[in-house]
C-alpha cells in the first residue's frame, strides 16, 4: 500500500463523494471518510500483506464508507476524530500523487465541448442519467454506451500521455 | 431488458443501492479494466475538486440537443454556445442554487416539457438511381427547416414528404413533435400514438415517451403514469427512462 497520505489524496474525494450520496443530509461525509479511513488503517495494522493491492485498500476504504453512510442514514452514525499515527511505507508521494490528478484533468481539455458539458453533468452537478435522459430525450442506454466510451477514451489519453502507471 | 453495466461516475450520483455498489466493487477486482476505471474516475473527482473549471469552460449545466454531423449515427449531447461568465460568478451561483434548494421546503418539481429530440442524419450514399439513397436525401431536404426549428415550415415541408412516402415512420415522428412545437396538442398526441403503435423499437418506444411528456404536460398523471408503465412493460430503450420517471416524487399519491 503506498504511503497514507497520497493513498488518502487520491481516493478521499471520491469517498467523500460516495458517502455524500448513499448518507444524504444526514451526516457529514468527511466525518463518514474520517471513521472508514480509522478503520482501514486498523485493518492494516491486523493484516498489512492483505493490502499491499492499492485496489484492495482501495475497494476496503469504498466498502467502509458505503456501509458507515448507510448506517448513518439509517440511524445518525457516530463519527470519531483519525487517532492512529499513519503507517509509514514506501510508494508514490502525495506531491506526485496531486501531479498525476492534474495531469489528467488537464486530458479534459481533449474532449470535444459535448463530452466535456456531459462530464461536467456528472462529475461536478452529480446528475443521475436518468435526470439527463429526461431532460434531453435520450435513451439511459444510449447515455450509458456514450459514458463508458468516453471513460475508454479517457483512459487511452492517459496511457499516450504515459500516465497509466500506477502504484497498486 | 439487460441494464447495462453502471460506470464508476454512478458512485457520484447516488444512482447505485447497496447491492449495485457492492457489485460495482466486485467486478473491479475480476476485471483489470473495471478496475482501472475506478482510479480513473477517483483520479478525476479529485483533480476537479481541485479546478472545477477543467469541466466548466463551455457548461452552464443545461444542455441543448443539436443535430448530428452527416456520418454520424448515434445520439449526442450538445453543448450551448460558451457564455463567458466569471468563474468566480459561475460557481457562486451554483453555490446558491444548491443552498436555496436545500433551505427551501417545497414541493417536489413536476417535470419539464421536453425539448425537441435531435434529427439523427447518416451520410448518403449511393448514385441517384439507388432508390435507398435518393430516399433518404428526399427525408434530408425535408427536414432542412427541422434543424432550424422552423416548425410549421417543417411540418409543412413533412406533410410532402408524407404524402409520397405515408409509411416513413421516421417523417411521421418528427411531424408529430412539429404538431407539439406548433401547440397542436391532439394532433401530436395522435401522430405519436400511431408511431408508437406502428414501430415497436426505438422510435416508437420515443414516440410514447414523448406522449407521456404531452400528458405530464397537461397534469394529466393518470394517463402520464399509464403510458409509463406500457413503456416499461414494452422493455424497449426507453424502459428505464420509464422506470427512472415513475419513481420520482412528484407523482400524486
Amino acid at each position: 500500500m503506498p504511503r497514507w497520505d497520497a493513498f488518502l489524496d487520491r481516493y478521499r474525494p471520491m469517498a467523500r463523494a460516495l458517502a455524500r450520496s448513499l448518507a444524504g443530509s444526514t451526516s457529514d461525509p468527511d466525518d463518514i471518510v474520517q471513521e472508514a479511513a480509522l478503520v482501514l488503517l486498523g485493518a492494516v495494522e491486523n493484516d498489512g500483506a492483505e493490502f499491499e493491492s492499492t485496489a484492495h485498500a482501495r475497494n476496503f476504504l469504498l466498502r467502509t464508507v458505503r456501509n458507515l453512510a448507510l448506517r448513518a442514514r439509517r440511524d445518525g452514525g457516530r463519527t470519531r476524530p483519525l487517532e492512529v499515527e499513519p503507517p509509514d511505507d514506501d510508494g508514490p508521494s502525495a506531491q506526485a500523487v496531486v501531479r498525476r490528478q492534474r495531469e489528467l484533468g488537464r486530458l479534459l481539455g481533449q474532449l470535444e465541448p459535448d463530452e466535456r458539458a456531459f462530464l461536467a453533468r456528472r462529475f461536478l452537478a452529480h446528475e443521475t442519467l436518468a435526470h439527463i435522459a429526461t431532460e434531453t430525450g435520450t435513451a439511459i442506454s444510449t447515455l450509458h454506451s456514450r459514458e463508458r466510451a468516453l471513460l475508454t477514451r479517457l483512459r487511452e489519453l492517459a496511457r499516450r500521455a504515459g500516465m497509466d502507471g500506477d502504484d497498486a | 431488458m439487460k441494464q447495462p453495466r453502471p460506470t464508476a461516475l454512478s458512485l457520484l450520483a447516488g444512482e447505485l443501492d447497496e447491492a449495485d455498489v457492492e457489485a460495482l466493487l466486485a467486478e473491479t477486482e475480476r476485471a483489470s479494466e473495471a478496475s482501472d476505471e475506478l482510479d480513473l474516475v477517483c483520479d478525476l473527482v479529485a483533480a476537479l475538486e481541485r479546478e472545477p473549471e477543467l469541466l466548466s469552460a463551455t457548461t452552464p449545466l443545461r444542455s441543448e440537443l443539436v443535430e448530428l454531423d452527416a456520418d454520424s449515427t448515434h445520439i449526442e449531447l450538445a453543448t450551448p454556445r460558451p457564455r463567458p461568465l466569471p468563474l468566480v460568478a459561475a460557481l457562486a451561483l451554483a453555490a446558491a442554487s444548491v443552498l436555496a434548494l436545500w433551505l427551501l421546503d417545497r414541493e417536489p418539481a413536476w417535470p419539464a416539457s421536453l425539448a425537441p429530440p435531435p434529427w439523427l442524419a447518416t451520410e448518403l450514399r449511393g448514385p441517384d438511381t439507388d432508390p435507398a439513397g435518393a430516399l433518404a436525401r428526399d427525408f434530408a431536404a425535408a427536414m432542412a427547416p427541422y434543424r432550424t426549428r422552423a416548425w410549421s415550415a417543417a411540418g409543412a415541408a413533412l406533410d410532402t414528404f408524407l404524402d409520397d412516402h405515408p409509411e416513413h415512420a421516421p417523417a411521421r415522428f418528427y411531424r408529430a413533435v412539429c404538431f407539439e412545437h406548433e401547440a397542436e396538442f391532439d394532433r401530436a398526441s395522435r401522430a405519436y400514438r400511431r408511431v408508437a403503435d406502428d414501430d415497436s423499437d426505438l422510435l416508437g418506444d420515443h414516440a410514447l415517451w414523448r406522449l407521456a411528456h404531452l400528458r405530464l404536460a397537461e397534469r394529466d398523471a393518470e394517463a402520464a403514469r399509464a403510458l409509463l408503465n406500457e413503456l416499461v412493460a414494452r422493455d424497449g430503450p426507453f424502459a428505464p427512462n420509464a422506470e427512472a420517471l415513475l419513481a420520482e416524487p412528484f407523482w400524486p399519491r
